[in-house]
């Protein structure tokens, strides 16, 4: 029996020594701050303090590494505009929409993002437990009705629920938090930050730079492709999409899909007191060229054009260059318009937009 | 209270625990089991008081009964023979469960047929009365046939209500149990006891909190989240649930066997690693071993009995209808039946199969087609209604709706032709992205690798040079109490 006891006096030791590492661990790395300020620094910590950051480890899973983490530090901040989209919208600087105006706008956006993407992005709010912005612009991509998205995912990714509360001492215990802690103490990736955009742009020439509200730029070489290279980009990328005729880029759709599973997340945002803003970012011409000549992306448009009509939101810009007389070298690349070509097509909608933002 | 949160594991287990054993040393032992008795009520009424009138009510109604019974033969005032005391026991218990649980159920199927209107009286499924209803009948039919002499009504409400078997069994029966109660040499402190039962009861918390809990929110995307499901999909859908089930209840019935334990209170095994089964008759001989126990003595030996002259097929039309009835217990509703008549027929043609073809099987392939029998029987266990079940089914089958990652496109691109399809892989199910995706799936073959190669909770508590690993339960136990913040039932707290 005097074993036993032995072992019982080892496993109640054990047991405490794990819990109190753990509870250490917690308490020290602290992610969140929920229990002391920190000293240190951290990708998410300079972004709340006002810095651009540039890394690679920005461009992968963006929602879950920077926008949820983000999320959790403006808590209690009210935030007036949000927009969300894939990278298409990733130029929705506030310096564009806005100017100098003081606003609170956060810019979350992710890859290719479908409508799964931006219930996501939607349901960081309610795991914050934070209201909905005024107005939530929405990056919509003619892919998002592409895909077919169930909407009992829909709903599950926008109601998503956290474990994570403020000030709370179950912190120290807590699987979500360790995983975040782990996660902040295993990554520590390396980063440059600056407070001055330009700066960091002189000084990075390889990633994209992220800066505190989520609003994302391009590094500059990208943003300055010369014509010929941009033209081979998008032959090759036609070429691609020959034999992976699948990958939503490609933009091979002839039947628009997600009609009851979009107007669930539209009336979810307007249900919540908050305007619905929809921007079209245009596509390259001599890819747009290719898929009216290929694809039935002219139904498949309309087909997009026709709901949004039904939908009765404000809709800013066109999947169609020549709306805008653009050409080849007003975009990045395929997909990806110039920040002057955003410019231009806010400062065409600008009155509307200031009084649909007040 | 639920066995997984903070409240049971770091306040009420360790406060009854102390005090039970603290009442024993000052010899006060009908105050210790008053003890147990109270904790046990204490810890029902957490989930909602509103229903300890009717536990009560049922404890105290069924003693009542089988004192009768028992003293039969002495109280001559009685009007009612023997027999009748019985069957009034047994309508009570039955009237309750059926007034309960199956009265909507009842409602809804006269409606139906009749073309009537009454509506439903939507009544909330009261705890754990499937299970104190069933332990009652025990008790009732056992003393009927004279195998017990219980006067007591301490010991017999502190064997109903014992908390560690309260809420989702082991189904226990009254002789052996109420010994444990009464011999003296289990009201002290019991090291061996306590460490065994810690460490099955780590395990257990492990399997729930840790396993059945990553399973449950798979099987919730494809049962309930997404309408349509790919072939992948509804088969990773049908595992994440058979996993979800086994991990959920047999993590229950070790916390609950670890508890008890810590009293010196031994409960029966309930499970013993049912899913390396190669038949389903023995799938049944490790599956809820308990609940096959009584109704094999409670169901089925009365239909056999009921028959003049036994014989192969009548013996097999009372197992199909015992496993008809089982069905119907776990739930009101079709679907229950529909799984339970499956179980039957699978059973009453495993039995042909031995009795009659006495064809051996490969052993992996006999695996192959129960576990794969289980799995698919578990469908309908889970699927709220037949459009649900017909939908898993449906991708389960289709070999037309095969999806496989893009990136795969550029080394098997060549499959195309044959009608498989690149794209989002498990992207109705697995939520998550990249790594996160990946681990799913390992997941997957983890929990497969645990099922079959693992052995059992008891096995591993009983074996010294697993007990001196004290280091790993520790750690089991502290990685599950790490997500007690999530709040998650046990499945078979509905039944």
């Amino acid at each position: 029996m005097i074993q036993y006891k032995n072992l019982l006096k080892k496993f109640i030791f054990t047991l405490l020594s794990i819990f109190l590492i753990i509870a250490s661990f917690n308490y020290f790395v602290d992610a969140y701050q929920i229990f002391r300020k920190q000293t240190n620094s951290s990708i998410i910590e300079d972004l709340k303090k006002g810095y651009f950051i540039s890394s690679d480890s920005i461009t992968v899973n963006r929602i879950e590494n920077i926008y949820d983490q983000l999320l959790f530090f403006y808590k209690n901040e009210n935030i007036d505009t949000l927009a969300i989209g894939s990278s298409r919208a990733a130029y929705l600087n506030k310096e564009l929409i806005f100017h100098s105006q003081n606003v609170k706008y956060l810019n979350f956006t992710t890859g290719t993002a479908l409508l799964s993407e931006l219930a996501k992005m939607i349901g960081l709010f309610n795991k914050h437990s934070i209201g909905l912005p005024e107005t939530v612009i929405i990056g919509l991509d003619p892919w998002i009705f592409g895909e077919q998205i169930q909407l009992g995912k829909i709903k599950k990714l926008i109601n998503s629920s956290s474990t994570l509360s403020n000030n709370n001492l179950s912190q120290l215990f807590n699987y979500e938090y360790t995983k975040i802690n782990l996660e902040r103490f295993f990554k520590k990736s390396s980063y440059i930050k600056s407070k001055k955009l330009n700066d960091i742009r002189v000084r990075n020439n390889n990633n994209m730079i992220l800066s505190p509200n989520g609003d994302l730029y391009y590094p500059l070489k990208i943003e300055n492709t010369d014509l010929q290279k941009f033209k081979k980009g998008v032959l090759d990328f036609i070429a691609k999409c020959k034999t992976m005729s699948f990958d939503r880029r490609c933009l091979n759709f002839n039947k628009v899909k997600n009609i009851n599973e979009f107007l669930y997340f539209i009336n979810y945002i307007q249900n919540r007191g908050s305007k619905v803003i929809i921007f079209l970012a245009p596509i390259a011409p001599t890819f747009y060229s290719h898929i009216l000549n290929n694809y039935q992306f002219d139904n498949y448009y309309s087909d997009i054009k026709a709901f949004l009509k039904e939908l009765k939101v404000k809709v800013i810009g066109d999947y169609n260059p020549k709306t805008f007389n653009l050409k080849d070298d007003d975009f990045i690349d395929t997909m990806h318009p110039k920040p002057k070509v955003i410019k231009q097509i806010f400062e065409t909608n600008k009155i509307d937009l200031m009084e649909d933002l007040k | 209270m639920l066995f997984n949160s903070v409240e049971f594991i770091f306040l009420f287990l360790p406060f009854t625990f102390f005090v039970y054993f603290f009442l024993n040393r000052k010899r006060l032992l009908i105050a210790s089991k008053a003890w147990l008795l109270f904790s046990s009520m204490f810890f029902y009424s957490w989930w909602n008081i509103i229903y300890l009138p009717l536990i009560i009510t049922s404890i105290f109604v069924n003693f009542l009964i089988s004192s009768n019974i028992i003293n039969f033969d002495k109280n001559k005032k009685i009007n009612f023979s023997k027999k009748k005391m019985l069957m009034i026991g047994l309508f009570f218990n039955i009237g309750l469960l059926g007034y309960f649980k199956y009265m909507d159920f009842f409602i809804e199927n006269a409606n139906f047929i009749f073309g009537t209107n009454i509506g439903l009286i939507n009544l909330i499924l009261p705890l754990a009365i499937s299970f104190f209803t069933l332990q009652q009948i025990a008790f009732l039919v056992d003393s009927y046939e004279g195998l017990i002499k219980e006067k007591n009504f301490l010991n017999y409400a502190t064997f109903v209500s014992f908390f560690p078997q309260l809420i989702a069994g082991p189904i226990v029966y009254h002789n052996e149990m109420m010994h444990q109660f009464t011999n003296l040499k289990k009201k002290v402190i019991n090291y061996k006891n306590i460490i065994t039962g810690l460490f099955i009861f780590s395990i257990g918390l492990f399997k729930k909190v840790v396993i059945a809990d990553t399973f449950a929110a798979w099987a919730t995307n494809g049962f309930d989240v997404s309408s349509s499901l790919n072939f992948f999909e509804a088969w990773f859908t049908s595992f994440s649930y058979t996993f979800q089930l086994y991990f959920d209840f047999s993590g229950y019935t070790d916390m609950a066997i670890g508890a008890a334990l810590l009293f010196n209170i031994n409960l029966p095994q309930n499970f013993n690693s049912p899913l390396k089964s190669t038949s389903i008759i023995e799938f049944w001989s490790r599956w809820h071993i308990t609940l096959t126990r009584f109704i094999t003595t409670y169901i089925y030996t009365p239909i056999v009995r009921s028959f003049e002259n036994l014989s192969f097929s009548k013996a097999m039309i009372a197992t199909f209808v015992t496993f008809l009835i089982s069905g119907l217990w776990h739930g009101a509703s079709w679907m229950f039946v529909i799984w339970g008549g499956l179980h039957g027929l699978a059973l009453v043609i495993n039995h042909i199969w031995r009795k009659k073809l006495k064809i051996k099987m490969n052993k992996f392939l006999a695996w192959v087609i129960t576990f794969n029998f289980i799995n698919f029987s578990l469908v309908f266990f889970r699927a709220n209604n037949l459009d649900d079940a017909i939908k898993l089914l449906k991708g389960m089958t289709d070999v037309s709706n095969i999806v496989i990652p893009s990136s795969l496109h550029s080394s098997l691109g060549f499959l195309s032709h044959f009608g498989i399809k690149f794209g989002g892989f498990m992207n109705n199910i697995l939520f998550e992205q990249g790594f996160e995706k990946l681990w799913g799936i390992a997941y997957l073959f983890v929990a497969f690798f645990i099922v079959l190669f693992f052995k059992n909770t008891s096995s591993i508590c009983e074996n010294k040079r697993y007990i001196e690993k004290y280091y790993f339960f520790a750690a089991m136990f502290v990685f599950a109490t790490l997500r007690l913040n999530e709040y998650s039932e046990f499945i078979y707290f509905r039944f």
